[in-house]
């Protein structure tokens, strides 16, 4: 009961300061490290094993391709 | 969970086009709701420098109550608004981590120099302007007022930097050694003809409607015959400036018109339907037929008003010249040097096969063969991105989204144009309480701008796809392959937070609005 009467008399303002303030919490100590870690540093140990990672995804399809390297173009 | 969330999906579970769509529709939802609060404090901010300046010269205590105000609700937008920018972090980190990749070198620069201005200009000047009033000196925080608007502006321009390398990406190089783009000149990323029209845009856009903000609150009040005094001034300032940027936005947005139209072909001829190029090509006002399709020639493909020669006056500022239209650019045209998408996507090939045989004959240490391909696509690298589409139809955005989002914002933006010139002849007239017909429409123009700015960003958007970075990356290849539970998942809880965050914006808004300026309740 006391605590609501508290909450009652809150300012504005201290209610803006609270909203932001657990807002901020939320997102950077629940929300990112559960559902938002870097991709990266979470499935690769070094540099290079992102790097070989991105360089498949970005020639997956080169060995499919029918259009082999032609220097004329 | 984290192990179970952001690792590689494996090809067995691997849903790519479900992780592309939903991580999509996630970066959509969460930077709608972030841009509800970003062009009111990008306006208001201006807005209540100007108000307070009035206040510093003339000394008029009603200047002093006007500011207090309108600066109470833009506390209450910043607040609610804040930090909801830094979702596109994280999602950044994993939804797009293959686009972090590759492009991050490049698109960090901008958002780091943001992260400065934000944290440490709009911040601590921010804080000094909104409870200074008994604190600092009037000179002080005068000035911390409007270094509060011009941090918050600069900001702002970062953003649009970063965002007009995606639009027209220039200045960097990509990298076959580390499939990363690197930066070559910085002033050719931020100093592009693109980011400064967008950043013009924008920031008119922005100020346009944060002026019908002031507006829509001061019709409430006068047509309920509240606060008068206060209401009529307010309305005249907001008129006044919504008035100024009607049509300032129609030069920049013509000046955009014809940086697209160079640029990104694909998004003009989608934004006005032109199927097949010509020249001295119309602006139709009207209806995309429905049932054309891409490489239908004969067809009418816009039902509706035409004004000759308007869309080659808008995009070339020239009547006869032409612009090509989707089938153009699908299918080519060699009168006009367009090369079929076809042959864009056999380029781009050229380039992935030779990343893929540089790193192969690295592996061997085959350094000559290394340095052959390496030659081969630093000549193709411009057309990267076209080997990764799988059809030639791919290189057109969705038409009708990007038609009806264009021509939705224009038709706004003319209204706006007669309206407030309307608007601004009464108030100087002092006429203002005479119509209740024309205070009806001002207060609801709030919701216009925001359908007339959310509509734009729809369009330009929407408009680059199938790019993140147009033409170099696709989206399709910018999504991380990770599993979808952990997309869905993160959409429906900011989907939640939103819904909560937009309830109490509202409710501490309109209460405080019930309250009006008089209020010394929660004085600072």
């Amino acid at each position: 009961m006391k605590l609501f009467k508290k909450k009652q008399k809150m300012t504005m303002w201290q209610k803006l300061f609270l909203i932001a303030s657990l807002k901020i919490i939320f997102l950077v100590a629940v929300i990112k490290p559960i559902f938002f870690p870097n991709f990266f540093k979470n499935n690769f140990k070094t540099e290079d094993s992102q790097k070989d990672f991105m360089i498949k995804q970005l020639t997956n399809n080169s060995i499919k391709s029918t259009n082999k390297p032609n220097s004329k173009h | 969970m984290e192990h179970f969330l952001a690792t590689v999906a494996t090809d067995a579970v691997a849903n790519v086009s479900g992780v592309v769509n939903w991580a999509r529709a996630q970066f959509a939802m969460t930077i709608i709701f972030h841009f509800l609060f970003v062009p009111i404090t990008l306006g208001m901010s201006v807005l209540v420098a100007i108000m307070q300046t009035m206040y510093y010269k003339t000394g008029k205590k009603e200047w002093k109550a006007t500011t207090k105000f309108w600066q109470k609700l833009l506390a209450i937008n910043v607040a609610i608004g804040i930090a909801t920018g830094i979702i596109h972090e994280f999602e950044f980190g994993t939804n797009w981590s293959n686009y972090s990749w590759v492009m991050g070198d490049v698109f960090g620069a901008p958002l780091a120099i943001e992260g400065i201005f934000a944290f440490f200009m709009e911040a601590s000047f921010g804080v000094v302007s909104l409870f200074g009033w008994k604190r600092v000196g009037k000179r002080f925080h005068l000035f911390s007022t409007w270094m509060f608007a011009i941090g918050t502006n600069l900001s702002g321009l970062w953003i649009i930097v970063a965002n007009s390398f995606m639009q027209h990406p220039s200045g960097y190089k990509l990298n076959i050694e580390t499939a990363r783009a690197e930066m070559v000149d910085f002033s050719r990323i931020a100093l592009q003809p693109k980011a400064i029209d967008t950043f013009l845009h924008q920031m008119s856009s922005a100020y346009m409607l944060s002026a019908t903000f002031m507006i829509t609150i001061s019709a409430y009040y006068l047509l309920r015959k509240r606060h008068i005094t206060f209401a009529k001034r307010s309305i005249a300032v907001g008129i006044t400036f919504a008035l100024l940027n009607a049509y300032f936005l129609f030069l920049v947005g013509d000046m955009q018109a014809a940086t697209v139209t160079n640029m990104q072909p694909t998004k003009m001829a989608a934004a006005e339907g032109l199927f097949k190029g010509e020249e001295g090509a119309p602006i139709v006002m009207g209806m995309l037929n429905p049932s054309i399709k891409i490489g239908d020639n004969d067809k009418t493909a816009v039902f509706g008003i035409p004004f000759p020669k308007g869309l080659s006056l808008l995009g070339k500022h020239s009547l006869n010249a032409f612009i090509p239209g989707i089938n153009d650019l699908v299918y080519g045209n060699k009168k006009y040097g367009i090369l079929p998408a076809k042959e864009l996507m056999k380029r781009g090939k050229v380039a992935i096969d030779a990343m893929y045989a540089y790193h192969a004959a690295k592996k061997i240490k085959n350094t000559s063969e290394m340095k052959k391909q390496k030659d081969i696509f630093e000549k193709h690298s411009k057309y990267f991105g076209y080997g990764h589409l799988k059809n030639e139809k791919d290189i057109i955005p969705p038409i009708s989204t990007v038609f009806y989002s264009f021509h939705i914002m224009v038709g706004i933006g003319s209204f706006f144009m007669l309206f407030f010139l309307f608007m601004y002849v009464k108030v100087r007239k002092n006429q203002i309480l005479e119509n209740k017909l024309f205070l009806k429409i001002s207060s609801i123009t709030l919701w216009l701008s925001y359908i007339g700015i959310v509509t734009g960003w729809t369009m330009a958007e929407v408009g680059r796809q199938p790019w993140t970075v147009f033409g170099v990356l696709p989206t399709s290849k910018s999504a991380t392959p990770i599993h979808l539970t952990n997309v869905k998942a993160t959409f429906f809880i900011f989907l939640t937070l939103f819904v909560i965050l937009g309830f109490a914006e509202l409710k501490m808004m309109l209460k405080q609005i019930k309250l009006g300026p008089d209020s010394h309740e929660e004085e600072v």
